[in-house]
């Protein structure tokens, strides 16, 4: 397949990019850095493979607009057609594809889907086809940073194709972790041969799967496991899982020990319930009989109290039975009789004490007589009182009127404003009065007057104050500025500062024009020079015509022939044209050098006359400093209050001249009133009254001198009836008293020493009018006492003469209770009442033994309780016993406690016992180990699959890496030895392969064998570069063929190889393959150029094209392909300039000479080109000892295989590898049996 | 059931298997949160069993063997059995029980004396018991128990084998039970001899036989194991007045394992399964209210992960994920393994690639299709090992002795592991080699 045309619409730097008619075999494209060489090789895998998401983020979407994609058309031998490949929106999107056919005219529509697309790539993926088909910078920059030993291996897993997915990778990989693995299971037996040799074993028949496994390792490791295998299995990952399983199963047959052990202590237990039911039932009995003798001893006193009872009991019984309340029948008598005999003399008592009272009360007879006459008196008793008050109220009233009548004078005078002094108040008569009033209308009407003038003097002097006020304050403004008040004034000031400003401005503009027209005057002056290109033209065309007309007058015979007038009249005319213009210039340029300095003097004279003016003005306004702008705009504000005060000044003056008005007016009335009072006063002299009478107060008081005549009659009517009262009152109390004298009851107490309150406080006291109505009411009172204590008297008699029957009564009940005593003693066989007495008291003693015997029993009867019957203690407690029972006692105390210790001491065991059973019995350890190790084994199962799987796996990447290796390196390498031959010149003639080694050595043409890392940078790239087209040309063998492309590969190549290398890319394009190389450096670019092949500057960004000639576009005729291995070596162009790096490179001295080796020869008798080396080694060159150098990092194989089966591959199904292909040392490739050598032998 | 006389309603549970002496299993790790339910679940589910029996008002309880290992379970469980019987004993129902391989008669100990309600079988004869109720006899009961424990499958002539050909239905015509740890006869002939045949053994419930008597293996009440999955527990067996017999499944399980099918097409994804997953989870969760899920995802389908679900890797991460939704989500279930059995299949354009991938496709199928090509895993054994080993003589096909043990590591045993091997290889492959595509 290879590109024929290229169409970007949009990607990345690249818009509207057409490429077309790519040449078939190679296309060199030049790009300076950031040309976009990256982007166009990216988009090239993007229309092939997809547009990934790490390219969208690069390159999408494009910079200069454009749909996302563009199209590639391929062509192969069979078809040709378009892939057009636009991108989504979506991320995951790789591009939606369109195939179309351009040769065909009845294409049609394009047909989506990539089917056609991916056959043309002939199953390639995208990896491979990075990998194998372009090579990079960044591939040659990685190159260099390699060690050597590891160029040498990315160079050996180049040639054998493994380094796509870095198989050596993934194997290693594998088998560490298988290693790892079977580490883990093989340390079983390292854990079992150290394990303590008292643990038991395990169980007897292991489990399936695993038992047989383990048992395998325990067998030779305990028997003949060297250090070394220990070394290995000591390093497992999992030694800590394989260790826990053993631990777990020594546990569990631990713990099963421990339930067998379990059973064991249960019957023991049993045999300890056996044991302590039989001490228990002996600490029972012992307990008893101990208990028994110790009630025993707690019975002694009471058991003895007990018969000293019954003893006493039975000597005091006997006699005449007393009935239990034979006392209390005879107490109840003699207090019956008691209480009759007390009752009885109380009764006497009560009748004697009456008779003396009868005798206390005193009786009045003469007061029992005259009772009618007091009781008539005591009528008369409201009369009496009756009297009193009116007196004293008749009294009270006239000194009343009294008080009136002077407090009524006392009040007038001072109505009138009279001082107290003038007493003498007389009577106004009605026609003083009407004399009077024309005077008092006068005084107030004049003062009416005046008060009215004073008001309007007020108010006008306020308004014209106020006035006065605001003039004050607008020229108080004025001066603080310096302003003058006067508005005439300060309209002039405001005109002059005006005028000062203009002429200011006036001075500005004509500074600012005469500056200008110096400037101009300075450009003029320059310009009158003629400047000195223009000079020499002129002179020039000046000389030229001048020589023309001289050549045409001195020969005449000038070349120029009949032209010659014609030149010289041209030649008049040039001269005289540059004379005139030269007049005319510097004319011209002098009148307007004048014409500017009349203005510039103009300007002059308008600035003095301007300064002039201002200094004039400055005078006028005494101009010091600041700004003028600035006053003339407070004199503009101050001329414009100034005219707003004008009306106000004529306001004031108004209310001035109204003021002075008012003030004559007030004058006027004041002398008015002044005169009326004078009359006042004269009239109140002509009257009699005072003179500091208040004419406004007189009208108010003339009405209440009436009133004083009738208060003094009022008082003389009551001092006369106040008389007749008093009268009535002394004729009443003789009466009384008369009485009193008669009946012996004068109230002698009350007229000494106790007097009546309500005559103490009297002006005037009256002492007999007062007794007699004390007299009246204490005879009432006597007269109610002497009734009341007749009515006593009659009441006492009769209650004395009922307490005298009552007495009588007790008298008869103690006779009969004396009688009923004397039966008692009688019937108890007794003297007395003492007798009696004694012999209830000894019945009374007979009773309470017998009780406190009856307690002692009880007491007994509880300490025994129902521990045994009462005969038992009667035996222990019998006289011959009694005394050893403390012995007994103890003897029974001392056999229950040894019992007693016994049993504690089984008890102790039991528990023990117990605790130890319920722990058990408790434990949950047995079945947790067991759920442990089953996790532990399901894990080591679980690793016994992954390391079966990884055996597998690394089974089949082995047996590809073999492959690899056997059929397809081999094959490689000798494309590669005949095209690095090419390139070097000759130099290295071979690349090849040790055994067991995955890196590669070149030979050099003397038969020097060179590792990787003794190659110069360019060297190693140039063998990449064979490798890469080697593998390029296998793959083309296969079937797939694809274009290359290169970027920058040669950078580092100096020029004779590189011109070297460039042919060799070109005869490799020439056998078909298509070839796209990028460069920056145009001195590569020129040689392929040379080279003939197709060679294409890339346009600049978003389509434009270079300056110079284009022949990007335009493919260069590209030389008849050269037929392989017949290229001559084309003449070496110079070398263009190179870097210093590559010089300094260049002229090293030998790099050090490195350790090299020298492989055998094959042998020139065997035609195959692999040579068994170490199978002949005698054959052989003398082999140089194991090369030292060459170390293998990783080994070629873990084993030697010995395959049944065969890896096929598509294609090449038949093709395996033979017997002879077993334990391969190298693969000896030369180009003289290339043809003969695509398949390696193995020694 | 030849004489359809009127009886009396029986009803008895019908146990085996309880396996106390074994916690649960078959996992590599278990969640720190579900350690104790894995301990404890034989025992939860056990005594959910005497509840049943409880609950049911049945008139006996049949355990046919496997019950306990005494050595393995330690006293917990025999006092527990004890505790348990003892309430059975307070209602006055009797317990009949057959030792199987691990619940021998002579392994219970001594000291531990059951109660008077237990009947143990003796392992010489089949043993015949009336069983009564209020003093009137209802059904006849018979059994025997295994003798000394070999396995069944390896069992030798000296052994103590089972003979059960004294089963005998009772002459009075009551309603006879066999208890028994499996039967010796043919396969389908189990239930001849007996009404009912209450089978012990086998862990999955299964009714063996159903003419003319009744032979059922009620399975065991608790799964142990992911590859006992489903519901567990007793079977309850109610005879009517007629002679029928039916049986009733009742769940004792505290801890369900279960094994979910998840079928994906070309277009999903990891994100996909994912959520597939948690649906799946939600309905399970609801479907099985009670019991603990421990579920196993079987992912069957096409497209790419079928290739890409291998443990170890993208199966082990999405697994993970898995889990932790679970637990946020509150979910009371929890996954045990992620496992894709499907038949590998990869795009046809990769066999065809002239690729390292491509071969290693080719090759995986040639070692399909060729079973007779030997893996030789042996020779990926550290050298050491072989070293140790390598004094013997090699087998024919160059790998170890057959004698030697560590065959059965490299020893492919069946065809169809030889087929998981491969599968899982292939995965494997694809996964490390595209994983180092991109760099290169």
């Amino acid at each position: 397949m290879k590109i024929t045309d290229l169409n970007i619409e949009g990607f990345g730097v690249w818009h509207n990019l057409n490429l077309p008619d790519i040449s078939p075999r190679l296309t060199a494209f030049y790009g300076a850095n950031e040309a976009g060489k990256t982007t166009l090789m990216q988009f090239v895998r993007a229309i092939l493979y997809g547009m990934s998401p790490e390219r969208r983020e690069r390159y999408l979407p494009p910079q200069e607009g454009g749909r996302p994609g563009g199209s590639l058309t391929l062509a192969d031998s069979q078809q040709h057609f378009c892939v057009n490949r636009i991108a989504a929106q979506d991320l995951g999107d790789l591009g939606r594809v369109t195939i179309s056919w351009p040769d065909r005219q009845d294409s049609g529509a394009p047909v989506a889907g990539d089917r056609l697309l991916r056959e043309a790539l002939g199953e390639v993926d995208e990896s491979t086809f990075s990998n194998l088909f372009a090579i990079g910078l960044g591939e040659i920059q990685r190159l260099a940073t390699l060690s050597g030993t590891q160029a040498a291996q990315a160079l050996y897993r180049l040639t054998s194709g493994l380094d796509r997915v870095s198989l050596y990778d993934v194997i290693q990989g594998l088998r560490q972790t298988r290693t790892q693995l079977i580490q883990e299971i093989g340390l079983h037996a390292e854990g079992q041969a150290e394990a303590p040799s008292g643990q038991p074993a395990p169980r007897a028949v292991p489990e399936p799967g695993q038992a047989a496994f383990f048992g395998a390792s325990r067998g030779p490791a305990r028997g003949g496991q060297t250090p070394r295998d220990a070394t290995i299995l000591q390093d497992s990952l999992c030694q800590g899982l394989v260790l826990q399983r053993d631990r777990l199963r020594g546990r569990i047959d631990a713990l099963k020990e421990q339930n067998r052990q379990w059973s064991q202590w249960a019957v023991r237990f049993e045999e300890f319930d056996r044991r302590m039911e039989e001490i228990e039932t002996q600490v029972d009995e012992r307990q008893h009989a101990a208990r028994t003798i110790e009630i025993a001893v707690g019975l002694k006193s009471n058991w003895r109290r007990r018969s000293k009872l019954t003893g006493l009991i039975q000597q005091l019984g006997g006699g005449t039975p007393l009935p239990e309340d034979a006392i209390e029948r005879l107490e109840t008598l003699q207090e019956k009789k008691a209480g009759h005999q007390r009752k009885a003399d109380i009764l006497q008592g009560q009748r004697h004490q009456l008779r003396d009272e009868v005798e206390r009360l005193g009786v009045n007879e003469l007061m029992v007589q005259n009772a009618c006459r007091i009781d008539a008196l005591g009528e008369q008793r409201d009369w009496l009182q009756a009297l009193e008050r009116q007196t004293e109220r008749l009294a009270a009233e006239a000194e009343e009127t009294a008080e009136r009548l002077a407090s009524e004078q006392t009040r007038l005078s001072s109505s009138l404003g009279l001082s107290s002094h003038s007493g003498a108040l007389r009577e106004i008569s009605e026609g003083d009065l009407k004399s009077l009033r024309p005077l008092v209308q006068a005084l107030q009407e004049t003062e009416r007057c005046v008060d009215q003038a004073q008001e309007e003097l007020v108010a006008l002097s306020q308004n014209e104050q106020s006035l006065q006020l605001k003039l004050e304050s607008a020229s108080s403004r004025g001066e603080q500025h310096g302003l003058p008040m006067d508005v005439q004034e300060a309209s002039n000031l405001v005109a002059n500062l005006r005028k000062r400003l203009q002429v200011e401005q006036r001075i500005e503009q004509a500074q600012a024009h005469a500056l200008e027209m110096e400037s101009q005057s300075h450009e003029l002056l320059n310009e009158q020079i003629m400047p000195l290109w223009l000079f020499g033209l002129l002179l020039t065309v000046f000389v030229l015509g001048a020589l023309m007309v001289g050549l045409w007058l001195l020969v005449p015979s000038a070349p120029l022939g009949s032209m010659g007038g014609l030149l010289a009249l041209l030649g008049v005319g040039g001269a005289g044209f540059s004379w005139m213009f030269k007049f005319f210039a510097e004319d011209a340029a002098a009148d307007r050098l004048d014409a500017c300095h009349r203005q510039i003097e103009l300007a002059d004279k308008q600035l003095q006359e301007s300064r002039r003016e201002k200094e004039h003005l400055d005078g006028e306004l005494a101009m010091v400093d600041g700004s003028v702008v600035l006053r003339l705009q407070a004199a503009e504000r101050h001329l414009a209050a100034l005219e707003n005060l004008l009306p106000v000044e004529t306001e004031r003056k108004v209310a001035l001249h109204e003021t002075t008005g008012a003030r004559q007016r007030l004058q006027v009335a004041q002398e008015k009133q002044n005169r009326t009072l004078a009359d006042w006063k004269t009239r109140l002299v002509a009257l009699g009254l005072p003179t500091e009478l208040d004419y406004r107060l007189l009208t108010k008081v003339t009405d209440r001198y009436g009133k004083l005549s009738n208060l003094e009659q009022q008082v003389q009517a009551r001092l006369k009836e106040v008389e007749d009262r008093r009268r009535e009152h002394d004729a009443l109390t003789r009466r009384i008293r008369a009485i009193a004298e008669e009946v012996g009851c004068v109230l002698e107490e009350a007229r000494d020493g106790q007097p009546v309150g309500r005559e103490e406080g009297s002006e005037n006291p009256d002492t007999a009018q007062a007794s007699a109505l004390d007299q009246l009411d204490h005879l009432l009172s006597e007269r109610r006492k002497q009734f009341s204590r007749v009515e006593q008297r009659k009441k006492l008699r009769e209650q004395a003469k009922s307490l005298k029957a009552e007495e009588g009564r007790h008298r008869r009940a103690v006779a009969g209770l004396n009688r009923r005593l004397a039966a008692l003693w009688e019937s108890a066989e007794c003297e007395d009442e003492t007798a009696y007495r004694a012999r209830f008291e000894q019945q009374r003693k007979v009773a309470r033994h017998r009780k406190q015997r009856k307690v002692v029993s009880r007491e007994i009867a509880a300490a025994i309780g129902q521990h045994e019957p009462e005969e038992t203690f009667t035996r222990l407690l019998r006289p011959q016993t009694i005394d050893r029972l403390e012995t007994l006692w103890e003897e029974a105390t001392a056999k229950l406690e040894a019992s007693q210790q016994e049993l504690k001491k089984l008890a102790g065991q039991r528990g023990e016992m117990k605790q130890k059973l319920s722990a058990l019995a408790e434990d949950r350890a047995l079945a947790e180990a067991i759920l442990d190790l089953d996790g532990v084994q399901q894990q080591l199962s679980a690793a016994q699959d992954r390391w079966r799987e990884y055996a597998t796996v690394s089974r089949m990447l082995e047996r590809i890496r073999d492959e690899y290796e056997a059929h397809r390196q081999p094959e490689a390498l000798h494309e590669a030895s005949t095209l690095l031959g090419r390139m070097t010149a000759g130099k290295y003639q071979r690349i090849w392969t040790p055994l067991a080694n995955d890196i590669l050595l070149v030979e050099t043409a003397s038969g020097q064998s060179l590792p990787i890392e003794a190659l110069s940078r360019g060297t190693r790239e140039q063998l990449l570069l064979s490798v890469r087209l080697a593998l390029v040309t296998l793959m083309a063998r296969r079937g797939v063929k694809l274009p290359m492309v290169l970027d920058d590969v040669l950078v580092n190549f100096d020029a004779v190889r590189a011109r070297q290398a460039a042919e060799v890319l070109l005869e490799f394009a020439a056998a078909g393959h298509q070839v796209l190389l990028f460069t920056c450096h145009e001195h590569v670019w020129q040689m392929f150029r040379e080279l003939k092949a197709d060679c294409r500057r890339l346009p600049r960004r978003a389509g434009a094209q270079d300056p110079e000639e284009n022949p990007a576009l335009a493919p260069v005729p590209e030389s008849e392909p050269a037929a392989a291995g017949a290229t001559e070596v084309a003449p070496l162009p110079s070398p263009p300039p190179r870097p210093k790096k590559k010089k300094k490179r260049q002229k090293k001295s030998p790099p050090p000479q490195p350790p090299t080796t020298r492989m055998p020869e094959p042998l020139q008798s065997e035609s195959p080109p692999l040579k068994p080396a170490a199978t002949e080694p005698a054959a052989s060159e003398p082999v140089v000892p194991e090369p030292v150098v060459i170390e293998a990092t990783v080994p070629a194989n873990e084993f030697s295989y010995d395959w049944a089966y065969h890896l096929t591959s598509r294609g090449e199904s038949d093709r395996s590898a033979g017997p002879e292909d077993e334990h391969v040392l190298a693969y000896v490739l030369s180009g003289e049996v290339a043809e003969e050598s695509t398949k390696p032998r193995r020694a | 059931m030849s004489q359809q006389t009127s009886r009396t309603p029986i009803r008895f549970v019908h146990a085996s298997d309880l396996h106390l002496e074994r916690p649960l299993g078959g996992v590599s790790e278990v969640p720190g949160h579900l350690r104790e339910l894995f301990l404890e679940a034989p025992y939860l589910a056990a005594q959910q069993v005497f509840e049943t029996v409880l609950s049911e008002g049945a008139d006996a309880l049949l355990l046919a063997g496997d019950v306990v290992d005494v050595e393995l379970a330690g006293p917990r469980a025999v006092l527990f059995l004890i505790e348990q019987f003892k309430r059975l004993a307070d209602h006055h129902i009797p317990v009949y029980w057959s030792g199987g391989h691990t619940d021998q008669t002579t392994e219970w100990p001594a000291h531990a004396r059951l109660p008077e309600n237990v009947t143990r079988f003796p392992t010489a004869h089949v043993e015949s018991i009336s069983c009564q109720r209020d003093q009137e006899p209802i059904a006849c009961i018979q059994g025997i128990s295994r003798g000394p424990n070999r396995p069944l499958q390896d069992r030798s002539p000296e052994d103590g084998t089972l003979d059960d050909s004294q089963f005998r239905r009772d002459a009075h015509g009551l309603f006879t039970v066999g208890v028994s740890y499996g039967t010796d006869v043919a396969t389908g002939t189990e239930g001849d001899r007996v009404h009912y045949m209450a089978l012990g053994g086998r862990h999955r419930r299964q009714t063996v036989d159903q003419s003319p008597g009744l032979a059922h293996y009620c399975g065991t009440p608790q799964g142990r194991t992911p590859d006992e999955s489903g519901p567990h527990g007793c079977t309850i067996v109610r005879v009517d007045e007629s002679g029928h017999v039916k049986t009733r499944f009742a769940a004792t399980d505290a801890v369900r394992w279960l094994t979910e099918t998840i079928e994906i097409t070309a277009g999903t994804d990891a994100a996909g399964l994912l959520d597939q997953i948690l649906q799946r989870t939600g309905r399970l969760s609801e479907k099985h209210a009670g019991p603990e899920l421990l579920i196993s995802w079987r992912i069957l389908g096409q497209g790419p992960l079928i290739y890409q679900l291998h443990p170890g890797g993208l199966a082990d991460r999405l697994l993970e994920q898995v889990r932790q939704q679970q637990q946020q989500q509150g979910m009371k279930a929890w996954s045990v393994a992620i496992d894709c059995d499907a038949p590998l299949e990869v795009p046809a354009q990769w066999h065809d690639q002239e690729t390292i991938l491509g071969d290693l496709l080719r090759q995986i199928g040639q070692l399909e299709t060729n079973p007779e090509i030997p893996l030789k895993l042996a020779d990926f054994l550290p050298e050491a090992l072989r070293e140790i080993y390598g004094a013997e003589s090699e087998h024919a096909d160059g790998g170890l002795p057959e004698t030697n043990p560590l065959a059965q590591l490299v020893t492919i045993e069946n065809p169809l592991q030889r087929q998981t091997l491969l599968r899982e290889a292939a995965k494997l492959g694809i996964d490390l080699i595209t994983v180092e595509e991109p760099r290169s």
